[in-house]
């Protein structure tokens, strides 16, 4: 997983959004108010909710934003994770200990991992 | 709930004069008179790994009435002396568990030999302790050799030979700690948030630098690190260490720098020279990411023949952007040492907009270990101290050990620069040696490894790589870069210190280059 994340605020633009996307070269962006992460934005989100509905991408991050954060433990294991992201149909989960999100498990990552011949915990960063 | 930890180190337990029996009864007596929930010694408790030192050393440990662990050592595997550990004081490797948290001690020696190693079977050990255990809060590694290079010992020797695989081990899986010795030299470093603990000897006569016999108090309180060095003269300094979790970051304004980084292009007429991936990687500078400046760290040459210098300066010309060099030990063989500043001129300080970039020469002739020596420190401090702005250093040769790669000291003055560069607050220093990418900020410097960018015998899973690090405001980002396909992925993201030298955002931009647009 990558403990390294880059967060948005609710309140700045989709178009703001993008271009942080498209400048880490990552696909999405936890979105923090006050320290905390309160919602997560995608890709997908952008076609979903901005793109076919015709919003313009001045729209806040806080209206298309996934509110519902879909979490895993550090600890838990590749297959586990997997079968989380399958059933969900997600490419992103966001890793949590004690309560608190730390990092984010990308596909990316399983990759990376693979050729590291990582087997048990997602510890790659 | 905290944890109070005495880590004493190398005591070196003998009849002869090498052992300083008052020290070591000294500071048994203060351990014992203290509140410790743990004492950790981190090896060489004998000094030739002898029968009758262990004997001896048996007894001595038995005078601290705490619960101990004890690492073995170089020394205490001399002579067979594994099998007398095993006998006298424990086992080689463990786990003790505690409340909130679990060591794990691990066996870095070989025997008959000063160097380290945490070979093969004992890194999967160590692997899937850590991974057993990844719940755990707090997480200390003990073992007895350095992981990363340490000031005044002298020349870098005797080294972790897997140093750099050990270092990513640990910092993958979070470990709060890492207790070592060996060198008789006490120091703390911060390594992105792992706290890398060497004690100095507790009770051997040979310390540096005219030093005496110490040993170390490591506080973990909640997600808090304190370590004070304590001295037999009861001298303390005291270092606290908090981590930042989880690590979020918020970009704020625009990118004010982007810098290419590479290394290893090794032009030569040879098998493993790869001249069509260094013209892609050359192509994807230019035309994509547009870089403010090019920094290479080294190695432009294979060998340091003419034909070689011509073809690699015709690459080099092609590069669009402000370009710095300087040379690798590869460039230093044969006529390199005329033939580099015939074909490539002499690296100096140079100031782009608000950043100064500062050449530091490490190699030397025909030898693949590099030096700064002392002159060079001194001339380095002076550069960084005047130095306006946000200070780039680059070199060739590596002074953090790099993943993947054999560790031999390659920096022979590696401690004392690190130091130097670490107390400076330097804000970046880039490194080209050892064939693999790597990042990660000791202290409040961000160190940037360059893999090869087009030679083949390299040593990353990534493939020919260069890096790309952007600057912002308030902080640095680096990538790795697929030289022939463009892909990247990121090494890491920092946020620059309140000690180092703040941007000023709205300096005057010289030459034009900063800040330039685009990704």
């Amino acid at each position: 997983m990558t403990r390294n994340l880059i967060g948005v605020s609710p309140d700045e633009t989709v178009k703001r959004a993008c271009e942080l996307m498209l400048e880490f070269g990552i696909g999405s962006l936890v979105v923090v108010e006050n320290g905390r992460v309160v919602g997560f934005f995608t890709k997908t989100d952008v076609i979903r909710h901005v793109v076919v509905p015709g919003r313009p991408n001045t729209t806040p991050v806080r209206d298309v934003m996934t509110r519902e954060l879909i979490t895993v433990s550090a600890s838990t294991p590749i297959k586990d994770v997997l079968d989380v992201m399958v059933k969900r149909g997600i490419k992103h989960v966001l890793v949590e200990e004690n309560g608190e999100v730390v990092g984010i498990f990308t596909l990316t990552d399983l990759l990376t991992a693979s050729r590291r011949k990582l087997r048990t915990a997602i510890a790659a960063e | 709930m905290g944890m109070r930890i005495a880590h004493i180190s190398d005591t070196h337990v003998t009849e002869g004069n090498a052992y300083k029996s008052y020290a070591y009864d000294l500071i048994a007596g203060e351990i014992n008179r203290h509140h410790f929930d743990l004492v950790v010694h981190t090896g060489d408790v004998t000094n030739e790994g002898l029968r009758e030192e262990y004997e001896r050393a048996e007894w001595e440990l038995k005078k601290i009435k705490k619960p101990l662990v004890v690492v073995p050592g170089n020394h205490d595997v001399r002579n067979v002396g594994y099998e007398l550990f095993e006998e006298f004081i424990g086992p080689l490797n463990g786990v003790y568990e505690f409340r909130n948290g679990v060591l794990i001690w691990v066996d870095s020696t070989i025997p008959d030999l000063s160097d380290g190693r945490i070979g093969r079977h004992k890194f999967r050990w160590l692997k899937r302790k850590l991974e057993e255990y990844s719940e755990k809060p707090i997480k200390i590694v003990a073992a007895h050799h350095h992981l990363v290079p340490l000031p005044n010992t002298g020349r870098e020797r005797n080294v972790l030979f897997n140093a750099g695989d050990v270092l990513d081990l640990l910092l993958r899986h979070d470990v709060t700690l890492y207790l070592c010795g060996h060198k008789h030299v006490p120091n703390v470093y911060r390594v992105e948030n792992l706290v890398v603990d060497n004690a100095g000897c507790a009770s051997c006569r040979k310390t540096r630098r005219g030093d005496v016999n110490s040993y170390n108090i490591v506080e973990v309180e909640g997600d808090r690190v304190r370590v004070t060095v304590r001295r037999v003269t009861g001298e303390e300094t005291a270092r606290e260490h908090k981590p930042l979790k989880p690590r979020l970051f918020i970009p704020g304004g625009k990118r004010i720098a982007r810098i290419v980084h590479l290394a290893d292009m090794r032009v030569s007429e040879g098998l493993y020279f790869r001249g069509e991936v260094l013209e892609r990687a050359i192509r994807l500078i230019n035309e994509k990411l547009k870089p403010d400046v090019v920094v290479n760290s080294g190695n432009i040459v294979d060998v340091g023949i003419e034909r070689n210098f011509e073809r690699a300066l015709e690459f080099w010309d092609t590069v669009g952007a402000e370009k710095l060099l300087v040379p690798g030990s590869r460039d230093m063989t044969y006529l390199g040492h005329e033939l580099f500043k015939e074909y490539f001129g002499e690296s100096e300080v140079t100031s782009l907009g608000d950043f100064t970039f500062i050449p530091v020469l490490t190699p030397q002739y025909e030898n693949e270990v590099g030096a700064v020596g002392r002159f060079g420190q001194r001339k380095l401090r002076e550069e960084l101290e005047n130095a306006e702005g946000k200070r780039v250093v680059f070199m060739h040769h590596n002074v953090v050990p790099i993943p993947g790669s054999r560790e031999r000291g390659f920096l022979e003055d590696a401690g004392d620069v690190l130091k130097l560069l670490t107390e400076n607050n330097t804000e970046l220093v880039l490194t080209g040696h050892g064939g693999n990418a790597f990042a990660v900020r000791v202290e409040d410097t961000v160190v940037v490894n360059a893999g090869s960018v087009s030679w083949e015998l390299h040593r990353n899973t990534f493939g020919n790589s260069f890096n790309v690090i952007d600057v912002y405001p308030d902080m640095v980002v680096v990538f790795e870069v697929q030289a022939l396909w463009g892909s990247r992925r990121l090494l890491g993201m920092w946020r620059l210190a309140n000690g180092q030298k703040s941007y000023k955002g709205e300096a005057p931009i010289k030459n034009g280059l900063w800040p330039k647009g685009g990704v």
